[in-house]
């Protein structure tokens, strides 16, 4: 019982983690917490619909959905984001000026998708084979499928951190954007590039979201908390921290779902997130992101 | 420094009386009951939006959890009357301790972390609110609570909207009254030394605990009368109603008509309830609409209305004063 709960509980956290990694990559590299990320989801999930809907096959559809995501999203960061983070002035409140941005562009995109494409939940219909068979139980081949996935991409995030210039670059303008330009790297060219990857990432999330829960416009209204609570356990600006806080938030809710009854776990998560963010903001992995913070 | 004084609170006299007549006006010229309930919603929102001005407007704390809040009032104030049968008065008074209590407990993450920080432990305070109201069987989980009395005082009912319009704008004005006089009082000032740098207000002097947990408890004290009132008024609420799609609004509300501003907390609450309501057929296309308008708001008019008018009114007065053989100008303009 315990043993089929965990995995469960560790694919849907492999999904919480790779939007949480993505979130934690905007607040890397451009500081700010992206509350329309969860739209970045959801798109994905729909492009990926479309394509897959006009019988190409489903690894192929994932590959373009995210990069027609990854293409919008970065349009998105040029033309609206720029702008707003070059601008001098602001609110008179810190911190509000991309609160007020996100959210708008949050609704914005979540009613664009519901003209679009109604308020029917869509379904890919995917088929991805029998039953796995564990012992005494038997679980949807997705759920591993999803766990691989996520294995597979952080391997590549961890290459592209430690050995490109560009994971270099990112690093660097993480750690001081002046500075960074100053020792010649491009830092529009390398926030757009975290952009778009932050934004392919959440593609993956939502298409592998998809097969389990419907495509909806708003099918990322709680998906998008959870992954803010998996990253604030990481320390936010951490990827790895992000990953690892999205196994522990998807393993802790449904242990706890089960215990004090499924309509409370997306509580319990919420209620993980304010108390890390009173008793220890910088995450389980104190890592530089007390500069941040 | 006391003609000075005594000027800004008479403008201000000025416009809650001109508020106060348009209000007694408006049910008198239209007998249609929609615009009464429009009416009665850009009240109850223009309290929303006061809580929200108090803590995030003055005291500088990103508070998106009002939602949170409004609920809490409304299901306070609905269980009190369904289960105990009390009057308004003794339930608005239970609600409102309710309100403040869950205003302390919202305000303690305030203490240790502030911006997008706090954004995130107020939305996610507010989800759960409405998560466990949505699965609770006290609060009859989806379907909500039925048939609430509606509103009345001492046992003077009110029979039809318009009654309950004057009654909600009666509560609307006391509040607008109080907000004021406290944005002119010493806390008003020690609001906005908060939100200018907490660290140095705390070096002269200031109790920063004491006055962020009191810029909380306004918050959550405006959005449970709020929430009291509009469950009388409607008489039904479910979970439904208190979506974090309302969180935006009030947020377009407060900047809308200019942060630090409680007349432009009003002016917000006023044209964004009136739009909201007018395009309820075109749902999609209004919120498109009020996306691109946080989004330009962002870009071009950070300021608000209110506070837009207001700059522009001091630029041209600093101007006067540097042309040669200019008069000094007599009264200040408030930011």
């Amino acid at each position: 019982m315990i043993f089929d709960l965990i995995i469960i509980g560790l694919s849907v956290g492999a999904l919480y983690g790779l939007l949480a990694l993505s979130v934690s990559l905007i607040y890397a590299s451009l500081d700010i917490i992206h509350f329309a990320q969860g739209e970045i989801f959801t798109m994905g999930a729909f492009f990926g619909w479309i394509f897959y809907s006009h019988n190409i096959p489903f690894i192929p559809s994932l590959l373009l959905a995210v990069i027609c995501t990854s293409i919008i999203a970065v349009i998105i960061q040029r033309v609206i984001y720029k702008p707003i983070l070059k601008m001098s002035s602001g609110f008179s409140v810190r911190g509000l000026t991309f609160i007020v941005a996100g959210f708008g562009m949050s609704i914005i995109l979540q009613n664009v998708f519901w003209l679009l494409f109604g308020a029917v939940s869509k379904n890919y219909g995917a088929d991805f084979g029998e039953m796995i068979d564990l012992g005494n139980m038997s679980m949807q081949p997705i759920y591993l499928i999803v766990l691989v996935v996520a294995t597979f991409l952080m391997l590549l995030i961890h290459l592209l951190l430690k050995k490109t210039k560009i994971g270099l670059s990112m690093k660097a303008i993480s750690y001081n954007k002046q500075i960074s330009s100053l020792m010649g790297i491009d830092v529009d060219q390398v926030t757009s590039f975290s952009f778009g990857l932050a934004a392919a990432m959440s593609a993956v999330s939502g298409i592998l979201s998809a097969q389990i829960i419907f495509v909806r416009f708003n099918m990322a209204s709680v998906m998008l908390l959870k992954a803010f609570s998996a990253a604030v356990i990481g320390g936010l600006g951490n990827v790895y921290g992000s990953m690892v806080g999205g196994l522990l938030i998807g393993v802790i809710e449904t242990v706890g779902g089960s215990v004090l009854g499924t309509e409370y776990k997306d509580v319990i998560s919420f209620a993980i997130m304010i108390l890390f963010l009173l008793f220890k903001p910088s995450g389980l992995f104190a890592f530089r992101t007390k500069q941040k913070a | 420094m006391k003609i000075k004084n005594f000027i800004s609170g008479n403008k201000d006299t000025i416009l809650i009386l001109l508020f106060a007549i348009i209000v007694g006006v408006l049910p008198l010229i239209t007998q249609n009951d929609y615009y009464i309930h429009i009416g009665c919603m850009i009240g109850i929102n223009i309290l929303l939006a006061l809580g929200m001005h108090a803590v995030t407007g003055l005291a500088g704390q990103i508070n998106m959890g009002q939602y949170g809040f409004y609920a809490i009032g409304a299901y306070t104030c609905a269980l009190i009357s369904t289960k105990l049968g009390l009057g308004f008065a003794p339930t608005l008074l239970v609600t409102i301790v309710v309100s403040a209590f869950f205003g302390i407990i919202v305000g303690i993450p305030s203490l240790r972390i502030e911006g997008p920080y706090l954004a995130l432990c107020t939305i996610g305070f507010a989800e759960s609110v409405r998560l466990i109201l949505n699965s609770a069987d006290w609060a009859g989980k989806a379907n909500g609570i039925m048939r609430i009395p509606s509103l009345e005082i001492f046992g003077l009912e009110m029979q039809n909207k318009a009654q309950s319009f004057y009654f909600i704008m009666a509560i609307v004005v006391i509040c607008i009254i109080i907000i004021n006089n406290l944005m002119r009082s010493n806390y008003g000032n020690r609001f906005k030394a908060i939100k200018d740098d907490s660290l140095a207000a705390s070096v002269i002097g200031i109790n920063v605990t004491k006055v962020k947990l009191l810029a909380f408890i306004i918050s959550s004290i405006y959005g449970g009368v709020a929430g009291a009132l509009y469950a009388r008024y409607a008489g039904y609420i479910n979970p439904l109603i208190f979506i974090q799609a309302l969180q935006t609004n009030f947020m377009l509300m407060v900047v809308l008509g200019g942060l630090g501003s409680s007349w432009g907390a009003v002016l917000g609450a006023v044209l964004v309830t009136v739009v909201y309501e007018y395009t309820r057929a075109y749902v999609q296309y209004q919120k498109i609409a009020f996306g691109i308008l946080m989004i330009l708001i962002v870009l071009f008019l950070q300021r608000g209305i209110i506070g837009t008018v207001a700059y522009h009114k001091q630029q041209k007065s600093i101007a006067d004063q540097h042309k040669p053989g200019g008069k000094n100008p007599t009264t200040e303009v408030e930011s």
